[in-house]
């Protein structure tokens, strides 16, 4: 005890005055700042304050370790442990000391006297000063060690060694880091779980290899090195090991381990497969909601290995599909520096899953930054119905790709940077697309025609909308429905962006979230209104008012697809009470069934790109139900079949 | 008045480590040799070992054994809490042994001389040079 | 008195990557001997005193101090075992009272006084920091906090290198007198051969990384007729290289 008392004293002795005279200082610094206009807050200038404690205990610690002085702690009756013991008592007196002046001269200099407490120590203190104390330690004894008169192997084999062992490290690191993050990013976005247990477990490797090192090397450098090298290297091999298995484990779940389907699940318009995404029992921390490709007549899920942020993007019909690769955030530069391109994975429905290469013109982050950290410069892609041409919306470009005929030019869509709100492939292959730009406080919506080949771009028509515009095209692109509007309020309108200043067929006008689809024979179906009004409505389709379908008192509407030809799914949601669907007739406005507690799934990622399933087929018969039960309606009279979580489970 | 030098053991017990012969031998032959020369007189006090071996910067041991010869020997006392002296009477040596001793220590000046290829007339010029020589320090400074 | 051996070399190797500096070296000291280990720079004499006091571990073999390895016994050891090395290895910035004070709470038998005494006669203020005293001055404190935890083994790296003759002496003067009073048993490796030629009684000669020499002082002068000066020269100019 009086030994390590001795050892702590010999600490304080060399560095208490200055750091006194530093958490001195750092105390009347938050009054100066403020004074001279800034902001420094005394838990920021704490913080600064620890980690000059840290490194100087550390470095000195380390340092003592250098030729001809470690000798003064080793050649005297003091065990190793008692040394280490000494320098951590050393480290805490210091840190109470320097923090005791700081606090004094805070105080006084401080104003709000009255308002005084020691909550500006935290934990987060604690961990600076305990890492830097680590990191500076393990330097200053690397140092030490390093610095000793019998250097390592000389000549070419000891420099190759060298840099290989180098290489190898590093890339060790980066692949552990990358991974680490990846897990964070993807599955711990709330808590940061994984890059903090990293970070703190790769402090106490620090700090176990130092003592080790310390204990078992004593004054020869050699093995202080060697000891510290290899404690890292296997920290780092058991870390690496631990965080592929985890990423592997979180990130790459099956099937089975579904345990609830989530709202962003939507029906291929294939008519046979649905993008279901999932909640899987891997924590219940975790943030992660993979995408499952189901096919829905056989129950056979397959994960989709997809960049939740980016993707995935269908098809019109549902037969190409295109996302992008979920290859760890972190490794993006150089996947992109090897490969030359963020990985698009292509394929049809039946088909495998390849490489879409991407245009060069195209970037891989916001303009200005190579990287694609979270967020893709790619707005989204549209797949044709052949799945051989591809529009690659990026910024206010469109830059077409073929995958027969190679790259295709990118077109610039103007000054302004306008928007792309909707987009279809017109027969002729055309891609016929809605924009809208902002020119102060006036928006104009066009329709434009883009001729993939050539780049060329016909404009159709402009017209000012609100600041809020929906625009939704019906299976050919001759017409569209618009939802213009701003606040609240919204008119929706029947457009054909093709004829020659083309009016608006107005369908409602000033209601509440009015949503609307076309229905397969070509009539439209529109709702709007909430709670204390409501419409729902069938057009011709020219746009002729053909049905009032009556709703009941103090719920709320909304039209979600055509489960069965002519049979519409509505959800109804009542004011504090749970949302059904009911099965409406689009002629007789009847409700045919009601499904409580249930919601179709829509039909597309969104109502604006990607079309409906056809009516009838498995996907148009999709229901999820608030605690995420996917379920599959056989017919109009049968009851729903359960389809996900697994049966079973 | 400067203050008078002490007088150096190294001085007066010549000591070279580097010879080949033991350095307890050229202690013991020293301290022999200012026995001799009457330099030391009966109930002088020598130095103490710590004292001498810091002067010759040789091991107290050496001296030590040294010492133990010449109290062996009869030359010097050691005087209980008092320090080592030279020895108020000089031993008995009993005729027999000094015979011996002389008869010893002749043989060796005799087997030097004769391989150095001194004559005996030269050697015997030296013997009597070295006789007077300590006899007249015996007589002449009147200690 | 039984003869017994202080400290025991037991086939010691010390090796740095390829480099074999020391090679299978065995040697004893017995109590209250004085052996010198001499070598030419860079022979392992170093590496074989860090062996000595459980500083470092030998790449192979072992060394027992007062009969136990000391290397897993260090602490417990080192009690009874004082090291003077070649350079004073306490901290710069420290005071020399700081140093004493954190002496004296290592050894429980520690001689204050005797200590104090020492510091005045050398001139060594108790407030002065170690970087500001003189090499001689270092060197004297050093042997000084050495021989204040009466130890019964003096481990001395080189302790006079680099000393002017005043500081030589005084040194000496140090050294013999904790030999006369307490028969310390010493091991010190030194360039000054012929300083030492007259304390040590027994010589061990580090070449080519073996002991080529193992003897009694008195027995190798006997025999060979030389001074230790000329027996050293002898044995280590091997190929005439220079370390």
């Amino acid at each position: 005890m009086r030994k390590i008392l001795a050892v702590a004293l010999l600490d304080a002795r060399r560095l208490g005055f200055g750091l006194v005279s530093a958490g001195l200082v750092g105390g009347l610094i938050p009054s100066l700042a403020s004074g001279l206009g800034g902001s420094a807050p005394a838990e920021t200038v704490l913080v600064l304050v620890f980690v000059m404690v840290g490194i100087a205990s550390g470095g000195y610690f380390g340092n003592d370790f250098s030729e001809g002085r470690s000798s003064f702690f080793f050649a005297r009756p003091l065990p190793s442990a008692t040394l280490i013991g000494g320098r951590l008592g050393g480290l805490a007196a210091l840190s109470a000391g320097t923090f005791a002046a700081f606090m004094a001269s805070y105080w006084i200099s401080s104003r709000e006297r009255s308002d005084f407490h020691f909550s500006v120590l935290t934990t987060a203190h604690v961990r600076v000063l305990t890492t830097s104390f680590g990191i500076a330690l393990f330097l200053a004894l690397a140092i030490a060690a390093h610095g000793r008169g019998h250097r390592p192997r000389a000549g070419l084999r000891g420099w190759l060694t060298g840099l290989l062992r180098l290489g190898v490290t590093l890339g060790l690191f980066v692949l552990t880091f990358g991974l680490f993050a990846d897990l964070d990013v993807r599955a711990y976005m709330n808590t940061g779980t994984p890059i903090r247990l990293f970070f703190d477990s790769g402090v106490i490797a620090i700090l176990v290899a130092s003592g080790m090192a310390i204990v078992a090397g004593r004054t020869e450098g050699l093995r202080i090195a060697g000891i510290q090298n290899g404690v890292m290297a296997g920290y780092l091999a058991l870390a690496s090991t631990v965080v592929t298995g985890a990423w592997t484990y979180v990130l790459h779940p099956g099937p089975g381990a579904i345990k609830s389907v989530q709202r962003g699940t939507v029906g291929s318009a294939d008519g046979h497969s649905a993008y279901v995404v999932a909640s899987v029992d891997r924590g219940d921390a975790v943030t992660f909601n993979p995408v499952f490709v189901l096919d829905i007549a056989s129950g056979q899920a397959q994960r989709l290995d997809a960049d939740p942020y980016a993707g995935p993007w269908p098809s019109a019909d549902g037969g190409t599909m295109v996302w992008s690769q979920a290859t760890p955030f972190f490794f993006r530069p150089l996947w992109r520096y090897l490969g030359g391109a963020t990985t698009f994975r292509v394929r049809r429905v039946a088909g495998a899953a390849e490489t879409l290469p991407m245009p060069r013109k195209v970037p891989d982050g916001f303009p200005g930054t190579q990287l694609a950290l979270r967020f893709s410069a790619i707005d989204r892609i549209l797949p044709s119905s052949d799945g051989d041409v591809f529009a690659i919306v990026w910024d206010h470009h469109i830059a077409f790709t073929s995958r027969s005929r190679g790259e295709f030019p990118d077109v610039d869509l103007g000054r302004g940077r306008p928007s792309v709100i909707a987009g279809v492939y017109l027969p002729s292959g055309s891609l016929r697309v809605a924009t809208t730009v902002q020119q102060g406080a006036v928006w104009t919506l066009r329709f434009l025609d883009i001729d993939p080949g050539s780049g060329r771009v016909a404009i159709l028509s402009s017209m000012e909308v609100g600041s809020v515009a929906r625009v939704h095209f019906d299976a050919t692109g001759a017409r569209a429905l618009l939802v213009s509007g701003s606040g609240t309020r919204a008119s929706l309108s029947l457009v054909t962006p093709g004829a020659s200043s083309p009016a608006p067929t107005v369908l409602l006008s000033e209601s509440v979230n009015p949503l609307a689809l076309f229905l397969a024979d070509g009539r439209i179906a529109a709702a709007a209104g909430g709670f204390e009004e409501r419409v729902f409505r069938i057009f011709s389709p020219a746009g002729r008012a053909v049905l009032d379908v009556p709703v009941d008192e103090g719920a709320a509407v909304s039209v979600r697809g055509e489960m069965f030809p002519g049979v519409l799914a509505v959800s109804l949601s009542a004011r504090f009470g749970q949302q059904d669907t009911g099965l409406v007739d689009a002629t007789t406005g009847a409700t045919v069934r009601r499904l409580p507690g249930l919601q179709a799934v829509s039909s597309a990622w969104g109502p604006t790109f990607g079309g409906a399933p056809p009516p009838g087929t498995a996907t148009a018969r999709l229901l999820l139900s608030r605690d995420g039960k996917l379920y599959e309606l056989p017919s109009l009279t049968a009851e729903p079949r359960l389809l996900l979580p697994l049966p079973g489970r | 008045m400067p203050t008078p030098r002490k007088d150096a053991w190294s001085d007066r017990i010549p000591v070279q480590p580097s010879d080949p012969r033991p350095i307890w031998s050229q202690i013991e032959e020293g301290l022999r040799r200012l026995l001799a020369s009457s330099a030391l007189a009966p109930g002088d006090p020598v130095p103490s070992v710590r004292e001498l071996a810091t002067d010759l910067r040789v091991n107290p041991a050496t001296v030590s054994k040294a010492y133990q010869r010449l109290v062996g020997a009869g030359l010097l006392e050691v005087r209980r809490g008092d320090g080592t002296y030279v020895s108020a009477t000089p031993p008995a040596v009993r005729k027999s042994e000094q015979t011996r001793l002389i008869r010893q220590a002749a043989m060796n000046f005799a087997s030097l001389a004769i391989t150095h290829g001194a004559e005996l007339k030269t050697a015997r010029e030296s013997l009597e040079q070295a006789w007077e020589e300590l006899s007249s320090n015996r007589r002449g400074d009147g200690r | 008195m039984t003869d017994e051996a202080v400290v025991r070399v037991d086939s010691v190797s010390v090796r740095y990557h390829q480099n074999l500096v020391v090679d299978r070296v065995s040697f004893t000291v017995a109590r209250g001997a004085v052996y010198a280990l001499l070598g030419r720079n860079g022979a392992g004499k170093s590496s074989l005193i860090r062996c000595l006091l459980g500083l470092q571990r030998p790449t192979s073999g072992q060394v027992f101090v007062f009969g136990e390895d000391v290397w897993r016994h260090r602490a417990r050891l080192l009690g009874r075992t004082a090291y003077v090395p070649e350079a004073c290895d306490a901290p710069g910035q420290l005071r020399v009272r700081d140093v004493v004070a954190f002496y004296k709470s290592m050894y429980p038998a520690w001689e204050e006084s005797a200590v104090r005494d020492r510091l005045a006669r050398i001139g060594v203020s108790e407030s002065a920091t170690v970087a500001a005293l003189s090499k001689g001055q270092r060197a004297l404190f050093t042997l000084a906090l050495a021989l204040g935890s009466k130890p019964e083994l003096l481990v001395l790296d080189d302790p006079t290198l680099g000393l002017d003759v005043v500081a030589r002496n005084d040194f000496f003067s140090d050294f013999i007198g904790e030999l006369a009073d307490r028969g310390t048993t010493v091991i010190l490796t030194t360039h000054d051969l012929a300083g030492v030629e007259g304390i040590a009684n027994r010589v061990g000669i580090l070449q080519g990384a073996h002991l080529a020499l193992d003897e009694e002082v008195e027995q190798m002068k006997l025999e060979r007729g030389q001074s230790l000066e000329q027996v050293f020269t002898d044995i280590t100019r091997v190929s005439g290289r220079l370390p």
